[in-house]
C-alpha cells in the first residue's frame, strides 16, 4: 500500500508539506541541541587535561549552586592573602602560580554554555593561564599590569566582534586590543578576555582584592601537599584541584544534559503532536474512503498499516529536511564553530521517524474502529 | 441451486436519539445462485438496511441471516471481512471510489487485500473496465468521469474477486436516465453470465430485467413477483 499512502500525501500537498516543515524544525532543534551538548561536553574534557597540577584556592562557595562553580568567579580573596599563599606555600611553582581577577561579561545562554569572561593577571603570567597558545594577531603578552589593554580569545573576539588594534568595551571602558589569540580548542581560552590584573582591579573597583589564586604544584604529587597545607594556613579558605574541577564540571554537565535533555524531549514530543494531528485530522476527513475500503474488504491491518506508512514518509521526510536545517542553525548560532558528528545525523532521522510512527498510530487505530456501514452515511 | 443468502425472520431496531425505529421488522428471504432479486418500496420502508445485513456490514436485532448457510451474527469482524472481500462484491448509490486513485487504480485495490500478484491484478483490473465499457478511461481520475462511467468503475471493483453475490443500493440512483438503462442493461448483462445480483432500486429497467422483485414496506416484504 505505500504507492497508495504516497498518493494520499500528494493529493493534500499544502498540509503535508507544512507537516514534514513541522517536524524538520522539531528535528532541527534536537539537532542543534544533541552537538551542542556533544561540542560542550568536549570542550569541557580538553579543559580539564589542561588543568593537570593545578589548584585553585578560593573563598567558600555562598550557595549549593555556587559550589559547582568553575572557574570560580563568585569568590573573593583579600590581596594581602593571595600575596601570602603565593610566598609561604611550598610545594609550587611560583612563576606558574598566580592570583587571578574573573568578570563575567555576558550571561551563559543555558547552563554550562558558553560565557564571556573577564580573566585578569598579572603581566608575565599570562602563560599560567593560557600556557603556550600564541597570538593569531598582534600580542600575547600585556605591556605592563597597569596599562588598559586586552587580549582576546578567538571565539571572544568573532562574538564581540572585536577586532586586533581596535577597542573593546568593557564596563563602559573602551580598552584598546592588544592582541587576538589563535583557536586553542579549549573554551576557557577562547571564550575569554585577558586584562592586566592592576589595571582590571581599578575598572572593577576593588583594588584591593582579586577572585582566586592559581597555584601549580611542582609535580603531580605534591598537588595533596599543596592543598593540605592551604588547609591548616587558611582554613577559611577553599581549594580546587583538577580532581575537584573535574566534579565541578561534572555537575555543570548534569545540568546541560537535564536541560537540553529537557528541550529534545519537547521537540520530539512536539514531532509526535505535529504528526499526530495531521493524521487525526486526515483519517476523520477519510471517514468515507476508509469505510469503503473496509467495505470492499481490506483488514483492519491494511487500515492501520496504510496510515502509519504515511505518518512515517511524513516524519522521514522532516527527519532528513531537518538535519541540514539543523546543520544550518549550528553555523548561523555558533558560526560554524560546532561540529555536528555524521552519527548525529541518523540519530536525528531515527528520532524523527519514531515520532511519526507514535503519532501516527493512534490515528491509525481509531481508523481501524471504522466502522463501513457508519462510514458510508458519513458526510 | 446454493442458496447463496438468507434471512429468517430478519428483525433490526435503530434508536434514533431517544426514539427506537423498526427498520425491519420479520423479513423472509432467500436468494439463490444465479437469481437477479430487486428489491424495491419507498423510502424508510427498510431496503438498505435488509442490504446492509446481507452484505455483512450490520447485523440483525433479531432472528438470522445466513450467507451460504453461515450465520453472520457468529462471525468474528475478520471473517465477515474475509467474505465481504472474497464473496461480496457491492456497488452503492454515490459512488464511493477513492479520490486519488483513477479508475483502473480503484478496481486493483480491491483485488489487493486478496493477496492477488501485481501483474495479474493489472491485468484483472484492466479486463473488467473494458468488460464495463469504460476500457478508454483507466487513467482518469473519478472526478474526470461522468456519473454513468463512475458507477461502471465501481461495478469492475465490485466484480474484482469473482464475488458469489453482488450487492448494489440504488445504483442507478445519482444517474440520468440514459446512463440508468445503460447500468440496468450491465446488470443484465452480468446476470446472464449466472452472476447472483441483489438489488435496491426504484428504475423501472432494472426491476424488468429482474429475475424477482420484492416489495418492502414497513420493514417487510409484502410482495414478491
Amino acid at each position: 500500500m505505500l504507492d497508495i499512502a504516497f498518493k494520499n500525501l500528494w493529493a493534500r500537498k499544502t498540509r503535508s508539506i507544512l507537516t514534514v516543515l513541522g517536524v524538520a524544525v522539531c528535528i532541527m532543534l534536537f539537532l542543534f541541541m544533541v552537538g551542542t551538548t556533544g561540542y560542550v561536553e568536549g570542550n569541557m574534557e580538553k579543559e580539564i587535561a589542561n588543568y593537570t597540577g593545578q589548584i585553585y584556592v578560593k573563598s567558600p562557595a555562598v550557595s549549593g549552586l555556587t559550589g559547582a562553580e568553575f572557574p570560580p568567579v563568585s569568590s573573593v580573596i583579600d590581596s594581602i592573602s593571595a600575596a601570602r599563599i603565593l610566598e609561604e606555600t611550598p610545594g609550587i611553582d611560583r612563576d606558574k602560580s598566580t592570583p587571578v581577577l574573573f568578570r563575567t561579561l555576558n550571561r551563559e545562554p543555558y547552563p554550562g554554555g558558553p560565557r564571556n569572561l573577564a580573566v585578569c593577571l598579572p603581566a608575565g603570567k599570562e602563560a599560567v593561564y593560557i600556557g603556550d597558545t600564541g597570538a593569531a594577531m598582534g600580542s600575547n603578552r600585556f605591556t605592563d599590569d597597569t596599562s588598559a589593554e586586552a587580549i582576546v580569545g578567538k571565539t571572544a573576539a568573532e562574538y564581540l566582534k572585536v577586532e586586533w588594534g581596535k577597542t573593546i568595551s568593557i564596563a563602559g571602558q573602551d580598552i584598546p586590543v592588544r592582541g587576538i589569540l589563535e583557536d586553542t580548542g579549549i573554551q576557557a581560552i577562547n571564550l575569554t578576555v585577558f586584562l592586566p590584573l592592576r589595571y582590571a582591579q581599578n575598572l572593577f573597583r576593588q583594588p584591593d582584592s582579586v577572585s582566586a589564586v592559581l597555584l601549580t604544584a611542582s609535580s603531580a604529587g605534591e598537588v595533596q601537599n599543596v592543598v593540605n597545607d592551604i588547609k591548616t594556613r587558611f582554613p577559611k579558605l577553599e581549594t580546587m584541584s583538577q580532581v575537584e574541577m573535574a566534579k565541578s564540571m561534572d555537575a555543570m554537565l548534569t545540568g546541560m544534559h537535564a536541560f537540553f535533555g529537557g528541550i529534545n524531549a519537547v521537540a520530539a514530543l512536539v514531532a509526535v503532536v505535529v504528526v499526530l494531528v495531521v493524521m487525526f485530522m486526515a483519517v476523520s476527513e477519510r471517514t468515507r474512503e476508509i469505510g469503503t475500503l473496509r467495505a470492499i474488504g481490506a483488514r483492519k491491518r491494511t487500515i492501520l498499516g496504510l496510515i502509519v506508512q504515511e505518518s512515517f514518509f511524513l516524519s522521514l521526510l522532516g527527519g532528513v529536511l531537518g538535519v541540514p536545517l539543523g546543520y544550518l542553525m549550528n553555523a548561523v548560532m555558533y558560526k560554524g564553530l560546532i561540529v555536528i558528528e555524521a552519527a548525529d545525523f541518523p540519530q536525528s532521522i531515527a528520532v524523527a521517524v519514531v515520532a511519526g510512527i507514535v503519532g501516527g498510530l493512534y490515528p491509525a487505530w481509531r481508523a481501524t474502529r471504522i466502522n463501513p456501514l457508519q462510514a458510508l452515511r458519513y458526510e | 441451486m446454493e442458496i447463496i443468502v438468507e434471512a429468517r425472520e430478519l428483525k433490526r431496531t435503530y434508536r434514533l436519539d431517544k426514539v427506537e425505529v423498526e427498520a425491519l421488522r420479520g423479513v423472509n428471504l432467500a436468494v439463490a445462485e444465479g437469481e437477479f432479486v430487486a428489491i424495491v418500496g419507498a423510502s424508510g420502508s427498510g431496503k438498505s438496511t435488509l442490504l446492509h445485513i446481507l452484505g455483512l456490514m450490520d447485523t440483525p436485532t433479531s432472528g438470522e441471516a445466513l450467507f451460504r448457510g453461515r450465520e453472520v451474527a457468529q462471525m468474528s469482524d475478520g471473517e465477515r471481512t474475509e467474505l465481504r472481500l472474497r464473496d461480496i462484491g457491492f456497488v452503492f448509490q454515490t459512488f464511493n471510489l477513492l479520490p486519488t486513485l483513477t479508475a483502473f487504480g480503484n478496481v486493483e485495490i480491491a483485488l489487493r487485500p486478496a493477496g492477488v500478484p501485481r501483474v495479474v491484478r493489472k491485468e484483472k483490473a484492466r479486463e473488467l473496465l473494458e468488460k464495463v465499457g469504460v476500457g478508454h478511461r483507466l487513467n482518469h481520475l473519478p472526478r474526470e468521469l461522468s456519473g454513468g462511467e463512475r458507477q461502471r468503475v465501481v461495478i469492475a471493483r465490485a466484480l474484482a474477486n469473482s464475488p458469489k453475490l453482488v450487492l448494489a443500493d440504488e445504483p442507478t440512483g445519482n444517474l440520468d436516465s440514459a446512463a440508468g438503462m445503460a447500468i440496468a442493461d450491465l446488470f443484465h448483462l452480468l446476470n446472464k453470465e449466472k452472476q447472483t445480483i441483489v438489488l435496491v432500486t426504484h428504475n423501472r429497467e432494472i426491476t424488468q430485467r429482474a429475475t424477482r422483485t420484492l416489495t418492502m414496506r414497513d420493514g417487510q416484504i409484502t410482495d414478491a413477483l
